[in-house]
């Protein structure tokens, strides 16, 4: 969601009345050399198996594709060739969407699901994420007690 | 009772803990945030309806100095056009009232003006557009921006790739056997 769509959901938003929740924003400290290639290939493969209509052949075969290109990234600096061997590549168009289903699938899935009754609205733009929360958070051991 | 930025920092603290390669910056606020380039406000009205509005406009960064191209830079002639309209098109499409977009549309003439445009031509771009015409703007920029047809699949171009073409005719071939 880019921030123009944002705008409409910041008009159809009712906040509670008065208002003293939180408004918390988020940012991933640089995440595009962060993604490890490993876990956002997996990750890629869960997503394929939970959203998509495609064979297993299909999905493998993405996969397969995916780690070549996440895995053959060549920077040429002063004569030199150097292999990027952290993370992922930023500027390729491949990236954005392995970065935004590594933040769904690895970072956000549990916690949303977690949280959700403590979460009035919740929107994420690649690495920002911006929560607005109402509720008190309780703990599980609070709870009980 | 108002809720504590403890609740923020546990909140950070429980996604950071999902993976051991992720690291957030964290911002807590109660009435205020930035988001993307938008700059969010909260608000108590009392009328003439008692609500809590949320008001939003663009957000720049401290460091940004309106530095735009130059009037007599070497660029098309359409070039400074372009970017008055598109900037206009974007100040009223992310304010939540018209006197936010008034007020960034005048440093908006200011910053062309300091970069040597005349007034005349400033005037003729920023009448162009008015408020009048943001719902237009903002449903046309919400459109899907991949065209779909019907039964699925969406509409794109191909060509032939020269380099791998001349690979596959060499006898590069992609292993795809999986594992």
């Amino acid at each position: 969601m880019d921030s123009l769509a944002y705008t409409r959901e910041l008009d159809n938003l009712i906040l509670p009345m008065p208002w003293t929740g939180l408004i918390v924003c988020l940012d991933v400290v640089a995440l595009y050399p962060s993604i490890p290639m490993k876990d956002s290939l997996q990750a890629t493969l869960q997503f394929l198996k939970e959203n998509t209509p495609l064979p297993n052949e299909a999905q493998l075969m993405i996969i397969k594709i995916m780690e070549w290109v996440v895995s053959n990234k060549y920077i040429e600096h002063e004569n030199s060739i150097y292999h990027q061997v952290d993370g992922i590549v930023m500027g390729e168009a491949l990236s954005v969407m392995v970065a935004n289903i590594f933040m769904y699938k690895v970072v956000e899935e549990k916690i949303l699901h977690k949280w959700r009754d403590y979460i009035l609205h919740y929107v994420r733009y690649v690495d920002v994420i911006l929560s607005w929360q109402s509720r008190h958070y309780k703990h599980k051991s609070s709870k009980m007690s | 009772m108002a809720i504590t930025t403890l609740q923020a920092q546990e909140f950070k603290n429980e996604l950071t803990a999902q993976s051991e390669f992720i690291n957030f910056y964290n911002g807590c606020y109660t009435n205020k945030s930035d988001f993307l380039d938008l700059q969010i406000t909260v608000m108590q009205e009392v009328w003439p309806v008692a609500r809590t509005r949320i008001d939003y406009r663009i957000y720049r960064k401290p460091g940004n100095t309106l530095a735009y191209l130059c009037a007599d830079s070497y660029h098309a002639s359409h070039a400074p056009y372009g970017m008055i309209v598109g900037e206009l098109i974007r100040y009223f499409t992310k304010s939540s009232r018209r006197e936010y977009y008034i007020q960034d549309a005048q440093m908006l003439y200011h910053a062309f003006r300091n970069r040597g445009y005349t007034h005349r031509m400033l005037i003729q771009r920023l009448g162009h557009l008015d408020w009048s015409k943001r719902e237009f703007y903002s449903a046309k920029g919400l459109q899907p921006k991949i065209r779909h047809i019907p039964g699925g699949g969406a509409v794109f171009n191909t060509q032939i790739d020269p380099v791998m073409q001349m690979a596959i005719r060499e006898g590069f071939k992609l292993n795809l056997n999986w594992r």
